[in-house]
């Protein structure tokens, strides 16, 4: 039997681990935005082979290590997707194309993914246990119980968005954080569909059917998304806002790319699936309103508007023609997994919640100009750097300041205007918040630090 | 226009380009409609049929099609024996 944790200590990943730290589509680049879906810049050079054997436990992803770990692994699952240019392929674009989904590159990714998920996934074991005689009576009262209460409570996503000083920002923020799944809606299920498992199979084709348009593009849910990042002056292209995907975010995603590809985790996901059906008509009904207050009527709404309507079906479609069937079919014992898919989603979209307000009160602050440390920086370590040097967006893991000694240095944690800090001032990030900062005139000198290095003493 | 030919019975399918059409009794009449469900366009030959009321449950969301539901998607039929033709417009 292979074992992910005898591989791990066997040292046979490390050849395999350093050709991906070197490998060409996870090398960074120079740009706030990413120029094609085949660049995705994923810093391994600071983690050791080793770090795959630690699991980021819940108080440490929102962490530089869970960052890094969660987008090699969303960048593993989505060398399933294939995605092409939307014009031409350039010379570069023919390259990078070949280069993400190389076969021997695919294969050194997939050797490392049980590690890298175990390390991404373990804190749901931490976290979640279900036990005892679960019968569907329990499973449909529990349901109806977190769904009740979830429906009674206005979204805090919508208020907290709708009471920013930057509620524009803040609103763009928040789609982009949904972005990495909804940009490509349903891959996770179309990875659930190939193989031949009974009636329930039909079930979640009719489902899945929704999802993907009738073979309409202008219907195909991805393609309703595209429109609404256009319609609030965002770029529509493929992950262009990779850079700015939290940990939580890209975790998310990611679960639905495990449940449906580990095929033992199947019950699992009809669990997690039905949860997230259930919960978007009431979310998207408040969440398209609040579009529409911000960017205007005219705003092209219609993702969220569509499914405020489709996912009530697909919400009785999950519970009806999949859990139901599959209780009936091979007993109670399988209800556990369901309700571990409910729980896991329910916690990971909480998890969610609570990273992207952290990084919005961030931003709040960075944009309002208040996010100024407290007490004098010392500027003797700051370095200096040519224009265009660019500090990837990533996680700091301890409260850090930037200040500039010298120059112009554009700071930013995902408003995507990015605030210009100039000679003598600095900003302090919060521990667990994300920050990239690009030099805009030549000569700046720099200092990135942990707060406690960079404090001036006496 | 052109016109297009299929059995006259209770649920006779055909199939022609991008477009289905289903034979259905109404009343003790066949006619033949457009095989799309009025919500997302799913296909009613795939639904099940209830006899008593003479309407179509959908097999995509399980929305009734009632007679006056399938009424909006009629085509101009004509039956001769036991063969019905259905005048449709050209593809494309
Ligand atoms: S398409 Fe027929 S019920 Fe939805
Ligand atoms: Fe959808
Ligand atoms: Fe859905």
């Amino acid at each position: 039997m292979l074992k992910t944790a005898d591989l791990l200590s066997s040292r046979a990943l490390a050849p395999l681990w350093q050709g991906l730290q070197a490998s060409s589509p996870y090398q960074p680049t120079q740009a706030w935005l990413l120029d094609s879906p085949y660049r995705r810049p994923t810093d391994l050079s600071t983690l050791p082979v080793e770090a795959l054997s630690e699991p980021v436990r819940l108080g440490q992803l929102f962490t530089q290590r869970s960052l890094v770990l969660n987008r090699l692994l969303f960048n593993i699952y989505e060398q399933n997707n294939l995605y092409l240019p939307q014009a031409r392929f350039s010379e570069a674009d023919t390259e990078a194309f070949h280069r993400f989904y190389a076969p021997d590159f695919m294969a050194a990714n997939a050797f490392v993914r049980p590690a890298v998920e175990r390390a991404c996934f373990q804190l749901l074991d931490d976290e979640l246990t279900v036990d005892g005689p679960w019968t569907m009576e329990h499973l449909e009262a529990y349901c109806q119980k977190l769904l009740t209460d979830f429906e009674a409570t206005p979204s805090e996503v919508c208020r907290r968005v709708d009471q920013a000083a930057f509620p524009k920002q803040a609103a763009r923020m928040f789609l982009i954080q949904v972005a990495p799944d909804f940009l490509s809606e349903a891959s996770q299920m179309a990875r659930a569909l190939p193989g031949n498992f009974g009636p329930v199979h039909s079930e979640l084709t009719k489902i899945f059917i929704d999802e993907f348009g009738y073979g309409v593009f202008q219907h195909k849910h991805s393609t309703l998304f595209e429109r609404t990042l256009e319609s609030v002056g965002l770029n529509s292209r493929v992950h262009a806002y990779y850079y700015w995907y939290l940990p939580s975010s890209l975790l998310m995603t990611s679960y639905f790319h495990w449940i449906t590809s580990n095929k033992p985790r199947w019950f699992e996901y009809v669990g997690a699936l039905y949860w997230i059906e259930a919960v978007v008509p009431h979310f998207n009904r408040q969440f398209s309103k609040l579009l529409k207050a911000q960017f205007g009527q005219d705003t092209d709404t219609e993702y969220f508007d569509e499914h405020v309507g489709i996912d009530l079906h697909h919400r009785r479609m999950a519970l009806d023609k999949l859990i139901r069937p599959t209780v009936q079919l091979y007993g109670d014992s399988v209800i556990p997994a369901m309700v571990r898919g409910i729980e896991a989603s329910r916690l990971l979209g909480d998890l969610a919640e609570r990273d992207f307000f952290a990084q919005m009160d961030f931003c709040e602050a960075l944009h309002g100009g208040k996010a100024a440390p407290e007490g004098p920086v010392d500027l003797a370590g700051a370095a200096e750097h040519p224009k265009g040097w660019f500090l990837e967006p990533r996680v700091c893991d301890v409260e850090t300041v930037l200040a500039v000694a010298a120059g112009e240095v554009e700071v930013d944690g995902g408003y995507l205007t990015p605030r210009v800090l100039r000679t003598g001032e600095a900003v302090a990030i919060p521990a667990g918040r994300m920050v990239g900062a690009r030099v805009a005139s030549e000569g700046a000198r720099l200092l990135f630090r942990p707060r406690g290095e960079a404090a001036a003493r006496g | 226009m052109r016109v297009v030919e299929l059995p006259a019975r209770h649920w006779a399918q055909v199939r022609t380009g991008d477009e289905r059409y289903l034979c259905v009794r109404q009343g003790g009449v066949l006619t033949v409609i457009l095989d799309r469900c009025k919500h997302r366009g799913g296909p009613l030959s795939k639904g099940t049929w209830d006899e008593k009321t003479e309407s179509i449950t959908c097999p995509w969301h399980e929305l009734i099609n009632s007679p006056r539901d399938l009424c909006r998607r009629k085509v101009p039929s004509v039956r001769v024996g036991n063969v019905l033709r259905i005048v449709i417009p050209d593809e494309g």
